[in-house]
C-alpha cells in the first residue's frame, strides 16, 4: 500500500498537468475496450437491418444506427481494434527497423552511417501517401499489409531521429569513460546509449503512432484499407458523408472518437518532449 | 551559388533512377504472376502470351528496365486497362486540376498562417497566442476528412452557399471553377496552416531576441518595418524545408479530398485504378508524382540557399 502511495506521489511531482492525465485516460479507455469488445453488451457490429437505419441516439442504440441499421456504437468500439494496431503495430515495426540501424549508424559513423543514411534520403524521397498506396495496390490490403506498409514508410525518419539523437549521446564524457573502462560496444550501446536515446525517442514514437492513425484512417475513408465490413473509423466517416442529408449527426462519432484518440497522443507527447527539453526541431 | 546548384543537381540523378527503378519494380510485386493479375479470370492463352510480350516480361530484368526507362522519357508509361486512355493522355488531363488545388491552398495558408504567426510570435503567451497555438496543435490531430465532410455539411448541404460535388474546368469558367475550389482549397489549407504557423511562430521568437532587432528597436524604428525587414527572412529557413516536406502530406490530403469533392485530378483517377487494379496506371502515376516531388524539393533547397548564403557557403564546400 505505501508503495503505491509512494508511486502516485512521484507522478504527481512530475507535474505533467490535468491534460496530460486526461490524455492518458483517454487513451488507455480506448485500449481497454478494444481489448475487451467482445465481452461488452453490444449488438454485432457486423449485422445489418437488426434495426432501422439512421436512427439517432437511443438507449437501445446509444449513438443511433448507421445507413444500413447497423449500430453505431458497437462498431465504434470494434473499429478502435483497426486503429490501435495499425498504429502502434507499424510505429513497433518501424523502431524495429529505423531505431535499429538509426543506433548503429549514429554510434559506428563512417561508411555504415553514409550507406544507411543514404538509403534512408533514397527513401524520403518518395511521397509517403504514394509508397503506402503502390504497396497497397500490389500486395493487397490486409491488415498485415497496411501495417508493415505505414511502418516501412515511417522507419526512415524514426531512423533519422535516433541517429541524430545517438551521434549526440556517443559524442558525450561518459561514453568515453566507460569505453576507457573496458565496456564491449554491447555494453556501451545498451548500459549508455540506449537509455539515452529511448528519452528523445519516447516522445516522437507517440507523434508517429498519432500520425498512423491519421493515415490509416485515410486510407480506411478511401476504402483502401481492411475490407469491409470490418468496422474501421474512417470507413464510418466516409458512409456517414454520404448520409448528410438523412442523417446529419452520424458523422460525428468516428470523427470524435478520431480526434480525441490523435489529440490525446499529441498531448502525451508534447508534454514528454517539454519534460525531457527535446527541441523540437530535432523531431 | 552556381556551384552549389550544380552539386544538388547532380544528387538529383541517382535519387531519380532509383524512384524510377522502384515505379518499374512495383508490377514485380504482384502476388504470383502479374500477367495472370492484369489479364484476370477468363484470360485466354493467345491473350497471356501477347500481354506477357506487351509488358515486355519475357525479356531480363535490366533490359526491361531500360525498356521502361526509354519509354518513359518518350512519355510512354503504357495503357490503361479499364479506359481507353493511354496513362500519360490520362495525366496530362487530370494534373492540371491537383496541382491548382494544390497551389491555391498553399496560396490561402501563408495568407492566414503568416500574419497569425507575426500575430502571436510578438506577444508570446498572449490570449491570441495561447488561443492560436490550441487551434494550430488542435488541427493536427484532425483527419483532413473530417474537415472535409463538416465543411460539405455546413456549407453545401446547410447553407447551400457552395457546391459539395462538381468541377468546373478553368479554361471555360473562372467564376465556377473558383467557386467548385473554395471548400477543397479550404480543407486542403487547414492542415499546411496548422505546420506553418507552429514553426514560423517559434523561428520568429528566436529571431525577435537577436541583438539585431534590439539595435533596431533602439534606432527607433517601428515594429511594422523591424517584422517586415529584419525579422522575416532570417526566420523563413526552417519554414522552406518544411514547405517543401510537407508537399508530400499536401499530396496524400490532395488525393483524398478529390474524392469527398469528387474534383477528377489524380487523386480521383488513383484510388479507382487502385480498385480496379489498373496497375499500369497506378505505376504511372508513382512515377510522375515521385519525379515531380524530388524536383520541388529541390527546388526548396535552392531557394533556402537564395535567402542564406551561409548555406551555399557551407554545402559548396563538400
Amino acid at each position: 500500500m505505501g508503495r503505491v502511495i509512494r508511486f502516485f506521489a512521484k507522478l504527481k511531482s512530475l507535474k505533467l498537468g490535468v491534460g496530460f492525465w486526461l490524455s492518458v485516460a483517454w487513451v488507455a479507455l480506448i485500449v481497454l475496450v478494444a481489448i475487451f469488445a467482445n465481452l461488452l453488451p453490444l449488438p454485432n457490429p457486423d449485422s445489418a437491418l437488426e434495426a432501422p437505419s439512421n436512427l439517432g441516439p437511443s438507449l437501445h442504440h446509444l449513438l443511433g444506427t448507421d445507413n444500413i441499421g447497423r449500430d453505431e456504437l458497437s462498431r465504434l468500439i470494434f473499429g478502435s481494434r483497426v486503429s490501435l494496431v495499425v498504429g502502434f503495430g507499424s510505429i513497433l515495426l518501424g523502431i524495429l527497423l529505423g531505431g535499429l540501424t538509426g543506433i548503429l549508424a549514429g554510434y559506428y559513423g563512417k561508411a555504415v552511417d553514409f550507406s544507411l543514411n543514404s538509403l534512408a534520403i533514397i527513401f524520403l524521397a518518395f511521397p509517403q501517401m504514394i509508397l503506402i498506396l503502390a504497396l497497397i495496390t500490389f500486395e493487397g490490403r490486409s491488415l498485415l499489409v497496411i501495417t508493415v506498409a505505414i511502418g516501412i514508410v515511417g522507419s526512415p525518419l524514426i531512423f533519422r531521429v535516433v541517429r541524430s539523437a545517438t551521434q549526440s549521446v556517443a559524442s558525450r564524457e561518459y561514453v568515453a569513460a566507460s569505453k576507457a573502462l573496458g565496456a564491449s560496444t554491447s555494453r556501451v550501446l545498451l548500459k549508455e546509449i540506449f537509455p539515452n536515446v529511448a528519452m528523445t525517442l519516447s516522445a516522437f514514437v507517440f507523434i508517429a503512432v498519432g500520425v498512423a492513425i491519421l493515415a490509416e484512417a485515410g486510407l480506411s475513408f478511401l476504402g483502401l484499407s481492411v475490407p469491409p465490413p470490418t468496422p474501421t473509423w474512417g470507413d464510418m466517416v466516409n458512409v456517414a458523408s454520404s448520409e448528410l442529408e438523412q442523417n446529419s449527426i452520424l458523422w460525428i462519432w468516428p470523427s470524435l472518437a478520431l480526434l480525441f484518440t490523435v489529440l490525446s497522443i499529441n498531448v502525451v507527447a508534447d508534454r514528454l518532449r517539454m519534460k525531457f527539453g527535446i527541441r523540437e526541431s530535432f523531431l | 551559388m552556381k556551384r552549389y546548384i550544380l552539386i544538388r543537381l547532380a544528387a538529383v540523378v541517382p535519387i531519380l533512377l532509383i524512384t524510377s527503378f522502384f515505379s518499374f519494380y512495383l508490377l514485380n510485386l504482384l502476388p504470383g504472376n502479374p500477367v495472370d493479375a492484369i489479364c484476370g479470370v477468363g484470360c485466354t492463352a493467345a491473350g497471356h502470351v501477347k500481354l506477357t510480350h506487351q509488358l515486355g516480361l519475357d525479356k531480363p530484368m535490366l533490359t526491361r528496365y531500360l525498356i521502361f526507362l526509354k519509354h518513359a522519357l518518350t512519355g510512354n508509361l503504357g495503357k490503361s486497362y479499364t479506359t481507353d486512355q493511354t496513362v500519360t493522355q490520362a495525366l496530362a488531363q487530370r494534373l492540371p486540376i491537383t496541382l491548382e488545388l494544390m497551389f491555391l491552398s498553399q496560396v490561402v495558408a501563408l495568407l492566414i498562417a503568416v500574419p497569425l504567426a507575426m500575430a502571436t510570435a510578438l506577444r508570446p503567451g498572449s490570449r491570441l497566442d495561447r488561443y492560436g497555438s490550441t487551434f494550430s496543435f488542435s488541427l493536427l490531430s484532425t483527419p483532413t476528412f473530417v474537415i472535409g465532410v463538416f465543411l460539405v455539411l455546413a456549407f453545401a448541404v446547410k447553407l447551400h452557399i457552395f457546391p459539395a460535388t462538381g468541377y468546373t474546368n478553368l479554361t471555360q469558367n473562372v467564376g465556377e471553377n473558383l467557386k467548385s475550389m473554395v471548400l477543397p482549397v479550404i480543407t486542403l489549407s487547414l492542415g499546411s496552416v496548422a505546420v506553418y504557423h507552429r514553426v514560423l511562430r517559434s523561428d520568429l521568437i528566436s529571431t525577435l531576441q537577436e541583438d539585431f532587432v534590439t539595435v533596431a528597436k533602439a534606432k527607433g524604428l517601428s515594429t511594422r518595418y523591424i517584422m517586415l525587414r529584419h525579422v522575416i527572412r532570417p526566420s523563413t529557413l526552417t519554414f522552406v524545408t518544411l514547405a517543401s516536406l510537407n508537399i508530400g502530406n499536401l499530396i496524400g490530403g490532395a488525393f483524398i479530398i478529390e474524392v469527398i469533392f469528387q474534383l477528377p485530378g489524380i487523386g480521383l483517377m488513383t484510388i479507382s485504378s487502385i480498385l480496379q487494379n489498373d496497375y499500369l496506371m497506378v505505376q504511372g502515376v508513382v512515377l510522375v508524382t515521385t519525379v515531380g516531388f524530388v524536383l520541388l524539393s529541390l527546388l526548396a533547397d535552392i531557394l533556402n540557399a537564395v535567402i542564406d548564403p551561409r548555406i551555399r557557403v557551407a554545402r559548396a564546400g563538400l
